[in-house]
């Protein structure tokens, strides 16, 4: 039986509430509202909620110190808090990451985004506490760290059973092994075959490992081998794909272009399905093609100007940096720290190629033999040849 | 005369020019892909500064030949824009990777909008990523920013003459 969460809002503007309550109402959630008769830690520690929404500046109310009160009851400790503000001040939002609030949400919203926010929430909380329970007999990790092939390749070699569990944006797929050969995948609706190739491709989000025995109909006919050829040449070629295009949580939009004549059948069918602005990753969802191959028609259709994205992702670029703050606000690193950590994380990829164009011995050797590459000439040039005096006269005539 | 060279680097050809005019006050030349301009330090000593657009079809900038006069790079891209950091990507791995001179990465953001980062953890220096390049937030088409950018490299060069 799925529990009824409770969500408890502190807020007195009907304006924002009424159409809020009643869409959390409507989304399955029991909805407590604070009316600022009685003290709201009392009503709170009554009411047990599962997760609270607070505007932050109520007359004659601290909602900061409230905050606190919470968090600082051992029962409240991981329930989320979300903040509603008129203050649309990247600084303030910000401020209140760093103090530990889960999310920040500016007036005016539309219902629908706080219900999503409100359900991602419970869910990353509700994952969390299920892989707490789970450490016992599985374990769980990272996606970025560890994809699907790894760990069916991991299940195979000590010939295990288990249900893995993938969580990616609001997806949640299932991919159950015996004895180490993959025999079943759910995914929404799809079937057992779309569904891991799809699951393939998932290099962002968290996975749980239950050690159980499973003992199923095998609905997946390809051999391990196979399978895990497949994965790797998916996840290689989706990688691939996606350096030509915005982040697939960037929201695009059709351009007015009439002309249609270079576009072929396919890219055409997936254009005309486009009403409105759409993410990246629910225009793949949405699509009854093979992920890979709209990837790769989105990619097409960007480049030659049918789609373009939308000025709304700048606030999904901030989002997304909001996100990384919250992930690194507690791990003890200082401000300016975590600024830099942020901040080069921008430029990572690059670190991880230079590694890898480190030439080994034979290609020093070849080098040796048969001149320098360009490279090496670029490196002959460079040195600083203003004086110190003139660079001094030159950041003094900068000033 | 002694002159120092910058090359001044962005995918969107407009952001380069803005950086050098905020410098120079005009450009002195101009055409496709490149453009330049001046700015006289005092009647001893100029800066030149070369922009280069660099742009997804194309990208054959002759690296080996910019590299052995420019003191230092500005690389620009817009950040509100993830299609113009993914393209300079490629140019700041080609520079930590292949050149020796220091290099400033400037976040490009629009007038009236605050970066995301309070200004409070950059202080004076920018985020200094490695020996070799900074980064920082401006606005390249305002002389007060462009010119602090530009301090910044000079600093870095600086820093390495005191090294020496």
């Amino acid at each position: 039986m799925h529990k009824t969460y409770k969500i408890f809002i502190l807020d007195k503007d009907t304006t924002y509430m009424t159409p809020l309550v009643n869409g959390l109402q409507k989304a399955g959630f029991k909805v407590i509202c604070w009316e600022g008769n009685q003290k709201a830690i009392d009503i709170a520690r009554d009411v047990k909620p599962d997760l609270i929404i607070s505007e932050v500046d109520l007359p004659d109310f601290d909602t900061y110190d409230f905050f606190n009160e919470i968090r600082s009851i051992q029962q409240y400790k991981t329930v989320p808090f979300i903040f509603f503000s008129s203050q649309k001040k990247v600084d303030d939002r910000i401020k209140n990451i760093e103090i530990g609030i889960d999310d920040y949400i500016s007036k005016p919203f539309y219902v629908e985004e706080v219900v999503s926010r409100v359900k991602n929430l419970l869910n990353e909380v509700s994952g969390i506490e299920k892989a707490q329970g789970q450490t016992e007999k599985g374990f769980s990790g990272n996606l970025t760290e560890m994809n699907l092939v790894d760990l069916i390749q991991t299940m195979e070699l000590g010939k295990k059973s288990a249900v893995i569990k993938l969580k990616h944006q609001n997806s949640l797929g299932i991919v159950c092994i015996s004895n180490g050969e993959v025999v079943d995948a759910n995914l929404e609706d799809l079937p057992p075959d779309k569904a891991i190739m799809r699951m393939f491709t998932w290099t962002v989000g968290a996975f749980f490992v239950e050690m159980v025995s499973v003992k199923l109909n095998r609905r997946i006919e390809k051999s391990n081998k196979k399978l895990i050829d497949i994965g790797v040449r998916r996840v290689n070629d989706w990688e691939q794909i996606k350096q030509g295009l915005p982040p697939l949580s960037a929201i695009v939009v059709k351009t007015n272009s009439n002309n249609f004549e270079q576009l072929s059948d396919l890219e055409k069918e997936l254009l005309s399905g486009i009403k409105n602005k759409v993410r990246i990753y629910d225009l793949i969802e949405q699509s009854s093609l093979d992920d890979l191959k709209t990837l790769e028609l989105v990619r097409g259709l960007h480049q030659k100007g049918y789609l373009q994205e939308t000025e709304d992702n700048y606030s999904h670029y901030v989002d997304d940096y909001l996100k990384r703050l919250k992930a690194q606000a507690h791990n003890g690193k200082s401000p300016s720290e975590r600024a830099q950590a942020i901040v080069a994380n921008l430029f990572k990829k690059e670190t991880s190629q230079r590694q890898q164009r480190i030439p080994d011995r034979r290609q020093q050797q070849d080098r040796r033999k048969y001149g320098r590459r360009s490279e090496d000439r670029c490196n002959r040039g460079n040195p600083v040849y203003l004086t110190k005096a003139e660079l001094l006269m030159l950041r003094e005539a900068l000033l | 005369m002694k002159i120092g060279e910058v090359a001044v680097i962005s995918q969107n050809g407009q952001q380069k020019d803005d950086f050098i005019r905020s410098i120079c006050r005009k450009i002195d030349l101009k055409n496709e892909r490149i453009s330049f301009g001046k700015f006289d330090a005092n009647d001893q000593l100029a800066l030149h500064l070369y922009g280069l657009s660099i742009d997804d079809q194309d990208n054959d900038l002759s690296w080996d030949l910019i590299s052995r006069k420019m003191l230092g790079y500005i690389v620009i891209f817009d950040w509100e824009n993830q299609i113009s950091l993914e393209s300079i990507k490629p140019v700041v791995d080609n520079l930590s990777y292949n050149m020796r001179a220091p290099f400033i990465i400037i976040a490009n953001i629009k007038e009236g909008k605050k970066p995301p980062i309070p200004s409070s953890f950059f202080k004076n220096k920018g985020i200094v990523l490695s020996t070799d390049f900074r980064f920082t937030f401006g606005q390249v088409n305002k002389p007060e920013s462009a010119r602090k950018s530009l301090r910044l490299l000079v600093d870095m060069l600086l820093e390495r003459v005191n090294n020496f």
